[in-house]
């Protein structure tokens, strides 16, 4: 039997061969990871603990020590694996600290981390370059030819392809996943109508035209696998939150 | 694009609503119509809508331009992040929750699948802590 190709990224801190850009992202990340760390460590008058000040240093070695790309972000992983282990990063970088649930509260009431939402795709190297070039997103991570990793709106967009390894793996009643259905991404734009005649030129499917809704006027395309993303403009009346009243 | 939520379909709002709000930890943000129901949870905000004719006021769940109706399922879902799956698993299970599999092991994190009550899958997953690219990711969202 064949190995599972996904092995590969089970054995090292970094990925296999990162791209740049991904590199950079990561990058990114880190450092805004360590300002806020640091932001932190200043802002606190009374009850900074030694732990705090090691968060930093660790972070600052990680970030100091390195030359070359790799080796730094080996450097930070290992820092950071180092923080995850005394759980310390959590406590005190956390900028939202995971409430402990009250008592008799659902245990999976312990969300964390960005939002995520898995994809299905039939083709892998299509659907990211359709959410990269089209959408805006990054590539994070990319396990060819059954998974990916794209970042982007404050959220963290997983493709896999049916079939392969991993989540398209079939399903113990040899049901398979597939591409496709109604539930569906939203994505806030600031005019829908431009978005949608830039999107079609560039010959993305058009699932359904703009419409209006109720304080949004709203579209849907189709990425190239036919999973549906929704575009929309807020308009007159549209709110997130309820009232105040 | 600054803002993402996710649009599910469902056959029920209020079951739906009692859901993911009793079973997940949800919290109802608005629920002005039958038809429609704003819920968040961490980062993340699900819009529920049942399917409305043509010509409904609300616009996201009426039937596509070619009549094709809009309907729950599919294999599309977005993924919560538990700190220990075995014991959110026994819970749900306890609750009568429908699961689509058992627990399997995947990319740095282990993983399961649940359905709401209009048949829509959610993956729960928990990161495999120690050096996997999960562990950083998940530490670095964490912040």
């Amino acid at each position: 039997m064949a190995a599972d190709p996904l092995d590969a990224l089970r054995l090292s801190v970094v990925p296999v061969d990162p791209r740049p850009e991904f590199t950079a992202a990561l990058l990114r990340r880190i450092t805004s990871a360590a300002a806020e760390a640091q932001t932190r460590m200043n802002e606190a008058v009374a009850g900074t603990s030694e732990e705090v000040g090691n968060i930093g240093l660790a972070i600052q070695r990680a970030l100091d020590n390195a030359e070359q790309m790799q080796v730094r972000m080996q450097a930070r992983a290992a820092a950071i694996d180092e923080l995850i282990a005394s759980g310390a990063l959590e406590r005190h970088v956390s900028s939202q600290p995971a409430p402990r649930p009250p008592q008799g509260a659902p245990i999976a009431a312990r969300v964390r981390g960005n939002p995520t939402v898995r994809y299905f795709v039939g083709d892998l190297d299509a659907a990211i370059e359709f959410y990269c070039q089209r959408l805006g997103f990054e590539e994070e991570l990319r396990s060819a030819p059954a998974f990916a990793m794209l970042y982007g709106g404050g959220f963290r967009l997983l493709l896999s392809v049916p079939g392969l390894p991993g989540a398209g793996r079939p399903l113990p009643d040899g049901t398979v996943p597939a591409a496709g259905g109604s539930n569906r991404i939203t994505l806030q734009v600031t005019d829908v109508t431009a978005a949608i005649a830039e999107l079609r030129a560039a010959g993305v499917r058009i699932r359904a035209g703009v419409s209006a809704g109720v304080a949004v006027r709203q579209a849907l395309i189709e990425d190239p696998a036919g999973n549906l993303v929704e575009l929309y403009e807020p308009t007159a009346g549209y709110r997130e939150r309820p009232s105040a009243s | 694009m600054s803002t993402v939520s996710v649009r599910y379909i469902v056959d029920d709002v209020d079951a739906a609503i009692a859901f993911y709000r009793d079973r997940l930890g949800f919290r109802e943000l608005m629920h002005p119509d039958p038809a429609f129901a704003m819920l968040t949870h961490g980062g993340l905000r699900l819009v529920l809508v049942a399917p409305v004719p043509e010509g409904h006021p609300g616009g996201g769940s009426r039937p596509m331009p070619d009549g094709t109706a809009q309907r729950p399922g599919g294999w599309n879902r977005f993924m919560l992040q538990v700190e220990d799956l075995p014991a959110a698993v026994g819970e749900l299970r306890a609750a009568g929750v429908t699961f689509r599999n058992e627990i399997t092991g995947g990319i740095g994190a282990r993983q399961v699948m649940i359905e709401d009550p209009s048949g829509n899958p959610v993956e729960l997953f928990e990161p495999l802590r120690g050096s996997s690219p999960g562990a950083w990711v998940t530490c670095l969202d964490n912040r």
